[in-house]
């Protein structure tokens, strides 16, 4: 195959390229099946990820090669929505091994999250000594009826990312309550610039700081979904109203500047990069990007306020992608091996690194860089909260209402009869 | 390129003056049992065709009655009109609206615009060869990465390219894509950005067909430049225009990318149309019967409307 | 049309070329966003301070682009090929006969300019599979030249019914040539513009489609270029600069091809618009 690809990159002429393609192609699909004995892990092994972090799934699989040196690693790297990709695999028969899902999730919506996946038995129970450490907060989201379903990888921050250096030349602070939040946007303003810049232009950009709020508003996020779940609770008898205002307050005061609704994440960076805006409220994976904008300054990450008490305040954090068996996997065996490798400390460690996180199992083989310090001393004293669980339609309807909640289109509590509306008990 | 006519290649060694007319009707028939000889030439066409776009798209279609989504585990289970009826109680009465409105905006500004380059690049201008590609070379790039170039181009204050014109001119920026109205406009600008150059090409295709001394004559009898152009050129057009208003209209309702890239629906579902929210049912929701339902109401709406068009411009094309 | 006086030939040179600067205005800062380095903040339409084509090194060296547009090329070429034989053969029957049943047929394939595409791609998928193509590039070879077909049938069958007299074959026939011989003889070589229209319009589709490949090819190891482009759209971020580098990079076969036809596209247009 190797060779065959670097014959094909190597042809210039479009005729000889097509016979080897043709060539290539048909070896790579019969290849791809393998015995399993059960027992040592061989033969191919495949799966399906993010090409954003090709490196260190690379970094690892090469680890995991010099453990289990007959297994064959195969791993697909794509880009954009790799979750309708893996949606469409998985309905063809023709996933691979390993897959990228979603944490959490709710049996009843349709989506690649752990809880719908392991409940209609399309992946397969992890066994690996590592399953009995996941922390007690991460279990709705990896777990379902108490088996561990996918691999949960690391943590990282959603919260404000703060150009350091800005707010110290203009002498302002970070806010540590929700009227201190208020009043920063007022100050900025008075400088020219303003507080909060914010991807409200993306499809997933306006829940950014609901969510970062919410875990705050929330005390058991997990006892809500349940009551949901059952019709209990619903949105509008809920805190998420509580949060709506304070949106619609910060909207009001000017807190997103000029042009709000219109801005996507990738501008909102280079805002906070410039200093024409002093924060922006994301994941702790844009602070890469921020810091590689402007090398000069300094960042620093804080939770969101929501209250006025201080203390109230939790940092959330959120695993981005898991790692999930196929159920139909052609090689249980070797996949079994590698989630159970995963979860080792040296892989964990080389994992977090790449996603720019923190590792969820215990381990003493990670050290945090210092941009993540704080936030991995939260996360070890257990002073953070996971997101409770947001079904796929809620959250488009909730990205698009907010946006109507800053045009004044709509008000708080209309938002929540919106997320009420098609939610699926 | 001339502008009077295409040129018929003649490696055949058929001589082209044969005219149509010196065939008598019997001989005719003949002829035309050509085609029916070669029928079988349909076979392999017909086969790819309906194996890669009818089976499968019927297959899609029984889903519109169904609760089929990524969440079933064996068949669907038929759920009659539902889908239809939940689809109109939530969001596509004003996406409905908003399609058509799309769609026409579009249209008509294609073909003003349009001809009005094709007019300026037939005429005698320095490069009109360079011309023509730049105006045409847009149609060639991803519609997808197209939008979102004019999202930065048409970005916030601070960002966007043209709020940076407006800031150094001292005039007040522009909140292009935040605002509803004017988000529904940067949507028309970058469509039109991209198409505009088919449009034009159909138009000078067109054109080709208007003999030059028709035009010098009605311009030796003193006729203006609109005079002649309203009573020689358009009438000759008349199947150009056809072509664009046609393709126009089934491109138009179905605009996508742009959308998606540029706003993807927003702000508040205020440019979200039929074809955003197929996807979304689909991608975002994995709620395959109520995507299927969509579609299908919109090829079904697609071909009324065209069907409309078509009758409605051929009466005109033969009255002219 | 024919402007007189000097000065309306001025005014006409000058504004074609001020509608076209408009054109080009986006392609500038398409170019600009792609010349600065990440940490130049300066807005897209000035001209950046630092110019690099680091980007363009980048999305070269650390993406499958170049491996890419060989496959592109393969997947574009074939079934651009294939669509345009079995387009030809089946519009020819089309246009030449006047029954029902075939006028009938025509409108069957145009019901294909309607459908969304959504509707069939989980069916197709399925079938892909079960034909044991998945992965490779004739699954998506197939898949275009089904889909591609209804637009390409239009265009050649109104080029056929207008512009190609049947004259020529009632000639080649009494010249003593079978149906087969004269629709092979003289009816392809005057099809030429339609073909050359199709080609572009046809390649263009399949070089800029992204979410096809994607689904057929995943797991293959080979890539398209705009599967290669989307390597830079991250969960959370995107890396806008190289992404627009590898659109340039990847826009400049389509353009050459786009040069090469040019001559064809109007011509095939204009054959279609004789009726």
């Amino acid at each position: 195959m190797k060779i065959l690809n670097r014959v094909v990159t190597a042809a210039v002429a479009t005729l000889t390229a097509i016979s080897l393609a043709g060539c290539a192609g048909s070896t790579g699909s019969t290849s791809a099946t393998n015995q399993t004995d059960g027992g040592e892990p061989s033969g191919t092994l495949t799966g399906l990820f993010s090409s954003y972090f090709k490196d260190t799934y690379e970094q690892i699989a090469a680890d995991f090669k010099k453990k289990y040196p007959k297994v064959d690693v195969k791993f697909d790297y794509q880009g954009g929505d790799v979750g309708q990709l893996v949606m469409t695999q998985l309905q063809g028969g023709t996933a691979p091994d390993i897959l990228t899902s979603f944490p959490g999730g709710t049996i009843k919506d349709p989506a690649d999250t752990v809880a719908h996946l392991s409940s209609t038995g399309r992946i397969a129970p992890i066994e690996a000594p590592w399953t009995k450490d996941v922390p007690d907060a991460w279990k709705p989201s990896v777990n379902y009826q108490d088996k561990t379903y996918a691999y949960p990888g690391a943590l990282q921050p959603l919260a404000g990312i703060y150009n350091k250096t800005k707010l110290d030349e203009l002498g302002l602070k970070i806010p540590t309550t929700v009227d201190e939040t208020y009043q920063l946007c007022t100050a900025a303003k008075d400088k020219g610039i303003y507080a909060y810049a914010l991807g409200l232009g993306d499809p997933a950009g306006p829940q950014m700081l609901t969510y970062a709020q919410l875990a705050t508003l929330e005390p058991d996020p997990v006892k809500f979904d349940a009551d949901m779940a059952a019709g209990k609770a619903k949105y509008t008898d809920s805190v998420w109203v509580k949060q709506f205002e304070i949106y619609k307050k910060m909207g009001d005061l000017g807190c997103f500047g000029e042009g709000a609704l219109g801005r996507s994440s990738d501008q909102a960076v280079q805002e906070v990069a410039k200093g024409t805006a002093l924060a922006t409220v994301s994941v702790g994976a844009v602070l890469g990007q921020v810091q590689k904008a402007a090398p000069g300054n300094s960042f620093k990450v804080a939770p969101m306020p929501a209250t006025n008490n201080a203390a109230d305040t939790k940092v959330v954090a959120l695993p981005g992608f898991v790692n999930t068996i196929n159920a139909k996997a052609k090689n249980p065996t070797a996949a079994q091996a590698f989630l159970e490798f995963m979860g080792e400390a040296e892989p964990s460690a080389i994992y977090a690194k790449g996603f720019a996180s923190v590792p969820v199992l215990p381990n003493d083989a990670y050290k945090a860089p210092e941009e993540l310090a704080t936030f991995a001393e939260l996360i070890k004293s257990g002073s953070y909260a996971p997101l409770g669980t947001v079904q796929a339609e809620v959250q488009t309807q909730l990205n698009q209402t907010i946006q109507s909640l800053i045009l004044g289109d709509a008000t708080p509590r209309q938002v929540a009869e919106k997320l009420d509306a098609v939610y699926k008990k | 390129m001339s502008s009077s006519g295409v040129e018929l290649p003649t490696r055949s060694g058929v001589p082209p003056a044969v005219k149509e007319t010196s065939i008598s009707p019997r001989k005719r028939r003949r002829v035309r049992s050509v085609g029916r000889e070669l029928w079988w030439l349909i076979l392999p066409g017909a086969a790819v065709y309906l194996y890669v776009v009818v089976v499968p798209t019927f297959q899609g279609l029984q889903g519109a009655f169904t609760d089929w989504s990524f969440g079933t585990v064996g068949a669907p289970n038929f759920t009659g009109l539902e889908n239809f009826t939940r689809i109109f109680s939530t969001d596509a009465g004003p996406a409905v609206f908003r399609t058509l409105q799309l769609a026409f905006v579009v249209v008509v500004a294609q073909n003003i615009i349009g001809l009005a380059l094709a007019l300026l690049l037939n005429g005698r201008v320095f490069g009109r060869n360079m011309l023509r590609t730049i105006v045409f070379a847009p149609m060639v790039v991803s519609s997808l990465v197209v939008g979102y170039l004019f999202k930065y181009i048409f970005g916030p204050p601070g960002v966007g390219g043209v709020n940076q014109v407006l800031a150094a001119l001292g005039q007040q920026p522009v909140d292009f894509l935040g605002n509803p109205t004017t988000a529904m406009v940067i949507i028309i600008v970058t469509v039109l950005w991209q198409s505009i150059g088919g449009n034009m090409i159909i138009y000078l295709a067109g054109l080709q067909g208007v003999p030059a001394e028709l035009e010098e004559a009605a311009a030796i009898d003193g006729a203006g430049y609109w005079t002649r152009f309203w009573f020689v050129v358009r009438p000759l057009l008349a199947p150009a225009i056809t072509i664009n208003l046609m393709l126009g209209l089934i491109g138009g309702l179905k605009i996508f990318d742009q959308i998606f890239a540029l706003t993807n629906g927003g702000p508040g579902n205020q440019t979200q149309t039929i074809a955003t929210l197929i996807y979304t049912y689909f991608s975002q929701y994995a709620d395959y019967g109520r995507s299927a339902a969509l579609a299908l109401l919109l090829a079904i709406g697609i071909a009324i409307l065209s069907i409309i068009q078509f009758s409605v411009l051929r009466r005109q094309e033969r009255n002219s | 049309m024919k402007t007189t006086g000097l000065w309306s030939r001025f005014g006409a040179n000058i504004t074609a070329y001020g509608s076209t600067l408009i054109f080009l205005l986006p392609v500038y800062v398409l170019i600009n966003l792609t010349l600065r380095p990440a940490d130049d903040l300066t807005p897209p339409i000035f001209p950046s301070s630092r110019p690099t084509f680091d980007n363009f090194i980048t999305a070269w060296t650390t993406s499958s682009l170049p491996g890419s547009i060989i496959t592109s090329l393969i997947v574009t070429s074939i079934s651009c090929l294939v669509v345009l034989v079995i387009g030809t053969m089946a519009s020819y029957p089309l246009a030449r006969s006047t029954s029902r049943l075939s006028t009938g047929t025509f409108y069957f394939f145009m019901m294909g300019l309607l459908l969304p595409f959504q509707l069939a791609l989980i069916p197709l998928y399925i079938q892909m599979r079960d034909l044991g193509l998945l992965g490779t590039v004739w699954a998506l070879i197939i898949v275009y030249s089904g889909v591609q077909l209804p637009f390409t049938v239009f265009l050649i069958t109104t080029f056929l019914r207008a512009s190609v007299p049947l004259d020529y074959e009632e000639a080649a026939q009494i010249d003593g040539c079978s149906p087969l011989m004269a629709f092979w003889h003289v009816v392809i070589p005057l099809l030429r513009p339609a073909l050359g229209t199709c080609v572009i319009l046809n390649s263009v589709g399949v070089w800029n489609d992204f979410f096809t490949p994607l689904i057929y090819l995943s797991g293959s190891g080979q890539v398209t270029i705009p599967m290669a482009i989307y390597q830079f759209v991250g969960q959370y971020t995107t890396n806008w600069p190289l992404i627009f580098a590898s659109l340039l990079i990847s826009m400049v076969p389509v353009l050459a091809l786009y040069l090469m036809f040019q001559r064809y596209v109007i011509q095939g247009f204009a054959g279609g618009l004789k009726g």
